[in-house]
């Protein structure tokens, strides 16, 4: 497993887990429970990976309780009065279940994206294939199946895709990077002297800081905001056009889109950056173009509806076996191997 | 047998075993990761099978066959310890190489520092559990709370655990 790792994901995982193995200590678990679980440990290898992890800890802490050899009476006699004392000072908000906490950890990793943006810059500092660039220009190219963090001089991360493009033009009025094709996420550090410019074929767009993320497919661009405001301006015609997009929006830029702002989650669709691919009822035919963006042996939906069937989980974006594992237990879905790809059908009743 | 029994039958059985795996997860990410992966897939096989009486006892099952088949399949390779007993040779083997012992001293010390500075409702109910093996319903009466209180403090004792440990990881 690679150290890089989307530390705030981790986190609600490690919530999620804790409320779980505390709930197996409670009691019975209700027959709706047991299945929850179950799915919930079927949803990600990186529940598994948690749930047992507790374990671990869960012994440290015994030898830990044991090794202080803690005087019971008179503790509990302290312990008796706090809570007594607490119980005239607040009220304690009611345990909500477990079901629904498990839904409300998710969402909160979501509300939580000006924390990602730390938790961004460490996995900046953690990221082994780093490299720092300097004034000169320079071009990247990502192999297939890889993807780079690159630290540029300023102090910006550009955290680049599969197969992406870019070339970096540090100069003394701006900061220019041209992607010529692929994904990239990038996180500016401010410099109000100094626009950071990210050219897309006919298009600048234009940030000083802020974190946002350009695709650029074919002849369609997709720009989205993940925190602060850019300026997109089409150099394109007599009269060249400009869109401010904030946080949370997207714009497709085609030959045949509409130039509408769309609403999005930010976080999710970003979540290639962290090496973690998160749907939490995403359609089929959108999280599967997501692992096929990391690997040589792609994953076919030979059956248009089951492009919008929805489904959920985490997982690493290297770690397609498990991903076709995951999908192999569904219900509904029949997966078939062979040299060149995983076909993904229907199942027969 | 009372559930909560079984609960700590499950557990005496299943710690060495589990905590061998953990060490070795330290010890090689590499291994761990090829090691949870599969009772990942485990799990995911065992779909057919309905009704899992016990999801976590299965989840540990599951977890400690891979690993005496993983330590089974180590020794094959190594041929240096005869195979009689896989059990007892996965914990005999995998006990002196793993996650070292200074390693593991230094967690526990500080997990053990993360306890002491818990205030009293938290020590208590800690103690109560690991201690005493009392119930969430025994330890609720002992210190008049509610039963769901006594999750919620076991549960903010683990999180303060982990985070130390996660400090001292980060320094």
């Amino acid at each position: 497993m690679s150290p890089i790792k989307d530390v705030q994901v981790l986190r609600a995982i490690e919530v999620q887990a804790t409320r779980w193995f505390v709930r197996h200590r409670e009691g019975d678990l209700l027959a709706q429970e047991r299945e929850d679980f179950m799915s919930w440990l079927r949803s990600s290898p990186q529940h598994v990976d948690a749930y047992l992890a507790l374990v671990d800890l869960s012994g440290k802490m015994k030898v830990g309780v044991h090794e202080l050899n803690l005087e019971a009476d008179p503790l509990y006699e302290r312990a008796r009065q706090a809570i007594a004392r607490s119980r005239n000072v607040v009220a304690l908000s009611p345990r909500e279940s477990v079901i629904e906490q498990d839904v409300a950890v998710l969402a909160n990793v979501r509300k939580r994206w000006p924390l990602m943006v730390a938790s961004i810059a460490l996995l900046a500092v953690l990221a082994s294939a780093m490299y720092v660039y300097s004034a000169h220009t320079q071009t990247i190219v990502v192999p297939h199946g890889e993807q780079r963090s690159l630290k540029l001089a300023d102090g910006s991360v550009a955290y680049a895709n599969s197969d992406a493009q870019l070339k970096i033009r540090y100069g003394e009025k701006q900061r220019v990077i041209e992607l010529k094709s692929g994904q990239a996420l990038f996180d500016v550090s401010t410099d109000p002297t100094r626009p950071f410019i990210v050219k897309v074929g006919k298009m600048d767009i234009v940030a000083v800081g802020t974190q946002f993320e350009v695709d650029r497919q074919a002849d369609l661009i997709t720009v989205t905001v993940v925190e602060g405001r850019i300026n997109v301006l089409e150099r394109e015609g007599a009269n060249p056009q400009t869109l401010d997009l904030s946080a949370g929006q997207r714009v497709k830029l085609g030959r045949h889109s509409s130039r509408q702002r769309l609403s999005v989650d930010a976080q999710r669709a970003t979540a290639w950056a962290h090496r973690q691919i998160i749907f939490a009822g995403r359609p089929l035919g959108e999280v599967v173009a997501e692992f096929n963006r990391n690997t040589q042996h792609p994953i076919v939906i030979e059956d248009e509806a089951l492009r919008d069937y929805r489904i959920r989980g985490i997982f690493l974006t290297y770690d397609l076996d498990s991903f076709v594992a995951y999908l192999e237990d569904l219900d509904n879905i029949d997966v078939e191997r062979t040299a060149e790809a995983i076909h993904v059908k229907p199942r027969k009743k | 047998m009372s559930r909560r029994n079984l609960i700590q039958t499950l557990w005496a059985e299943h710690r060495f075993a589990l905590q061998a795996f953990f060490r070795r997860r330290i010890r090689s990410h590499r291994d761990a990761a090829d090691l949870t992966q599969e009772v990942y897939f485990r799990l995911l096989r065992s779909h057919g099978e309905r009704s899992i009486e016990n999801p976590e006892a299965y989840l540990f099952t599951v977890a400690r066959n891979i690993l005496t088949e993983h330590v089974v399949i180590a020794q094959r390779q190594s041929k240096k310890v005869p195979l009689t007993d896989p059990i007892v040779d996965a914990e005999l083997i995998i006990e002196p190489v793993a996650e070292s012992e200074v390693e593991h001293a230094q967690q526990v010390k500080a997990v053990q520092a993360a306890i002491q500075e818990m205030d009293d409702p938290h020590k208590a109910v800690l103690r109560m559990i690991y201690e005493e093996g009392l119930s969430y319903s025994q330890i609720a009466r002992r210190l008049d709370v509610n039963k769901s209180m006594v999750g919620k403090y076991f549960e903010q004792a683990i999180n303060q655990c982990r985070e130390r440990l996660g400090r001292r990881r980060a320094l």
